[in-house]
């Protein structure tokens, strides 16, 4: 494993709301390689946009602050970064990349301005480089007739076109890191499948490191290398694509994974769902966060808070007391203890 | 563009008919007619049925509306017996020929250059080409003669408009310049002491009839003010002192100033609580935004974000609401001109309903209405100009 390109210690972003507060990242640690797709999953609320927020430092005090942690990117730390410094980073360095496209671009101003904008900002190029850079950075997401589109508005794009402008406007600075928060989410099934497609190959052809932070599971599996899934402000379980898909050591996980739609798989019942909802943020559960809607509780799982540590392959880690007894790989979702599980992590 | 501009104008054009025929009704409908202070007079009744025929009121209503119509629209000349002073000529034609060059301009403009100064162009334009129309001004309709005796209606009313602009848009000017900054601002730190500050202070503005403002201001800035310190800084009644023309330069400065301040400040404090408060609400959904957020991601800074991002999409809505708001002055202040003695539109307006002059208040009704409409047509362009989303088909 090569020098760690981000690294993340006991990162806790709290926001105070009038009922109480909010705790949205509560205490999670990971690292990211260089080069590495590493997918952030999860539900609505468990922190994973919040994560991507307090990287890029756009956590706005009184709002929501980071109250414990530290974020080192390429040997900084960011949170002790001036905010001029951290302006460089942002937008040049790691670049972030939103889930509505319709919404995400200024409305008055055309594609080339807000492209030639970033670009001016962070590589010390005249105006008509920066105009020549654009032009190659839309040709790069295969946008054609690159050169006119340039003046063109935001609304003259169709929703997919859009997305590939913030994927152009995102990685025309040769960022490192590239935070990709449901970049697909609001687009219909075939563009999905083609802005995938387009963001693998350019980042893989650059070396850029993806954070890929969706809710869908069938999206990772075709992108990313590692996983983390989180839960309720933590990090319950993470690994590489392999390990999460056929050996999950998490219940939640592999709840997730049994809730996923199957095109091969022949048999008919209903889809599963994990019964019951996330806790409140506000306050937590005792012990651990998933315990409420977990089948394999325990009294242990009442009273103790599990921490992430190494289980199942190497280098694979899980916040979960039972782990080791239970053989969750050989479990069905649907209860039928020993039926054919492997089926459903094909 | 252009054929949304014309259609824009036929619908105009139709309102404004409307608008007259309501207007001529209610007045009617109002009860007491122009005669009927002559008639307390005894030693006026032998003349009643000589003005009751010279002034058309015999005729039916229908018949009254239409001579009315007729003759507002059609210039004076020379054949006409009284009602008017200045006969259509060549030079007459100059502002008309203005008007249109103004609007070929506006057209040209918006074809040609492809920048948001077009906006700023546009307004500079319309602005030189109506001031000069004015200044040429020797044109004039038949709008008929002043009941009350006091002239041709349109003499009369476009001896006032320069004193209605004066008031007006200095008002107008006031209220742009603290109330879309202090919005801005207030959206910037919402919820500091400064907002709520603000937030209090335009309802409190905002809530407050205008007469208690002019009189508020009038007892404290006028009446008290000089009481205090011995010095007269403003006066309230008039737009200038009597021995104005034997005045040096720098005191007609001054004597003007003092005049303008406080009807002008009765005006603009009202309008711009309102400006204060759309602006900071457009202002904090601009600042909500995603595409606000997709700026900071870039790296831009503040200012930057601010002052390029957020500002041209929250002056948007606020360009309509603005220019509106112009058509109302173009109306006149009527309380505001009533309370300060300003020899405006308004207070002619007042007056004119007081005494059932059926030509002026018609007159004046319709000058409002057109400049309405005028405002409404310009305000979305301008909607156009500002917003690359709009588009006109």
């Amino acid at each position: 494993m090569s020098e760690a390109l981000l690294k993340v210690e006991d990162l806790r972003t709290y926001f105070a709301t009038e009922e109480g507060v909010v705790r949205a990242v509560d205490g999670i640690s990971f690292e990211m390689r260089r080069g590495e797709r590493r997918g952030v999953v999860g539900e609505s609320g468990s922190g994973k946009s919040v994560t991507a927020m307090s990287i890029m430092g756009l956590i706005e005090p009184p709002a929501g602050d980071i109250v414990t942690g530290r974020i080192v990117f390429d040997g900084q730390n960011l949170l002790e970064l001036s905010e001029d410094e951290m302006q460089s980073i942002r937008g040049g360095r790691i670049a972030m990349i939103f889930q509505d496209p319709m919404t995400a671009l200024n409305p008055v101003y055309t594609i080339g301005d807000q492209l030639m904008e970033t670009i001016v900002l962070h590589q010390k190029v005249s105006k008509a480089e920066a105009r020549e850079i654009a032009i190659q950075a839309l040709r790069d997401v295969q946008i054609p007739n690159a050169e006119h589109r340039l003046n063109d508005y935001p609304h003259q794009f169709s929703g997919g076109m859009r997305q590939r402008v913030m994927i152009a406007m995102g990685l025309s600075c040769s960022p490192d890191l590239l935070i990709a928060d449901e970049p697909t989410t609001a687009l219909d099934v075939t563009t999905q499948a083609q802005i995938m497609d387009l963001m693998l190959h350019l980042a893989e052809d650059r070396g850029t490191a993806v954070m890929l932070i969706t809710h869908d599971l069938g999206v990772v599996a075709g992108f990313c290398d590692t996983v983390q899934v989180m839960y309720a402000g933590g990090i319950v379980e993470s690994g590489t694509i392999d390990d999460i898909y056929h050996n999950p050591q998490h219940p939640y996980t592999w709840g997730l994974l049994g809730s996923m739609t199957r095109l091969d798989d022949a048999t008919q019942h209903r889809l599963h769902s994990i019964s019951g909802a996330p806790p409140s943020l506000i306050k937590l559960p005792e012990g651990c966060r998933f315990r409420p809607r977990c089948q394999f509780a325990t009294d242990i799982c009442r009273q103790v808070l599990p921490v992430l540590r190494p289980v199942g392959n190497a280098g694979q880690m899980a916040a979960c007391h039972r782990s080791e007894e239970l053989d969750l790989k050989a479990l069905s979702v649907d209860g039928e203890v020993g039926a054919a599980a492997s089926e459903v992590t094909s | 563009m252009l054929a949304y501009i014309t259609r824009r104008l036929v619908y105009g054009l139709v309102t404004l008919l409307a608008l007259s025929i309501i207007v001529f009704t209610l007045l009617q409908l109002s009860g007491g007619g122009p005669l009927d202070r002559l008639k307390l007079n005894p030693r006026m009744a032998p003349y009643i049925q000589a003005l009751t025929e010279q002034w058309g009121l015999d005729q039916p209503l229908y018949k009254q509306y239409w001579t009315w119509l007729k003759n507002y629209v059609s210039p004076c000349t020379s054949t006409d017996p009284q009602g008017c002073t200045t006969s259509f000529g060549l030079k007459n034609a100059i502002p008309i020929v203005m008007l249109v060059l103004a609007i070929a301009a506006t057209a040209f403009v918006i074809y040609s250059v492809k920048s948001h100064w077009r906006g700023a162009l546009i307004l500079f334009v319309w602005f030189v080409a109506i001031l000069f129309a004015f200044r040429n001004m020797s044109i004039a309709f038949n709008w008929g003669i002043s009941f009350q005796g006091a002239g041709p209606v349109w003499d009369l009313v476009f001896s006032r408009v320069g004193a209605t602009f004066r008031l007006g848009f200095t008002a107008l000017f006031l209220a742009l310049m603290v109330g879309i900054p202090l919005g801005i601002y207030q959206a910037i730190r919402q919820y500091s002491f400064f907002d709520q500050l603000g937030t209090t202070a335009a309802f409190v503005a905002f809530s407050t009839p205008i007469f208690v403002i002019a009189l508020a201001l009038q007892i404290l800035l006028a009446l008290k003010l000089e009481q205090w310190t011995g010095v007269k800084l403003f006066y309230v009644t008039g737009m200038n002192n009597p021995g104005y023309g034997e005045m040096s330069f720098l005191q007609q400065i001054a004597d003007t100033l003092q005049h303008l301040t406080l009807p002008a400040l009765s005006i603009a404090l009202i309008s711009l609580a309102g400006y204060s408060r759309f602006q900071r609400a457009s202002m904090l959904d601009v600042l909500h935004s995603d595409y606000l957020r997709t700026a900071k991601a870039k790296g831009l800074p503040r200012r930057r974000i601010i002052v390029k991002h957020a500002l041209r999409n929250a002056l948007i809505p606020i360009v309509t609401l603005v220019s509106l708001d112009v058509a109302f002055i173009i109306g006149g202040a009527i309380i505001t001109e009533s309370i300060f003695g300003w020899p405006g539109i308004g207070r002619l307006y007042i007056v004119a309903i007081g005494t059932v002059d059926y030509p002026v208040v018609m007159s004046i009704v319709m000058i409002i209405g057109i400049g309405i409409v005028i405002m409404n047509i310009v305000a979305d362009i301008l909607y156009g100009v500002m917003d690359p989303r709009v588009r006109y088909d």
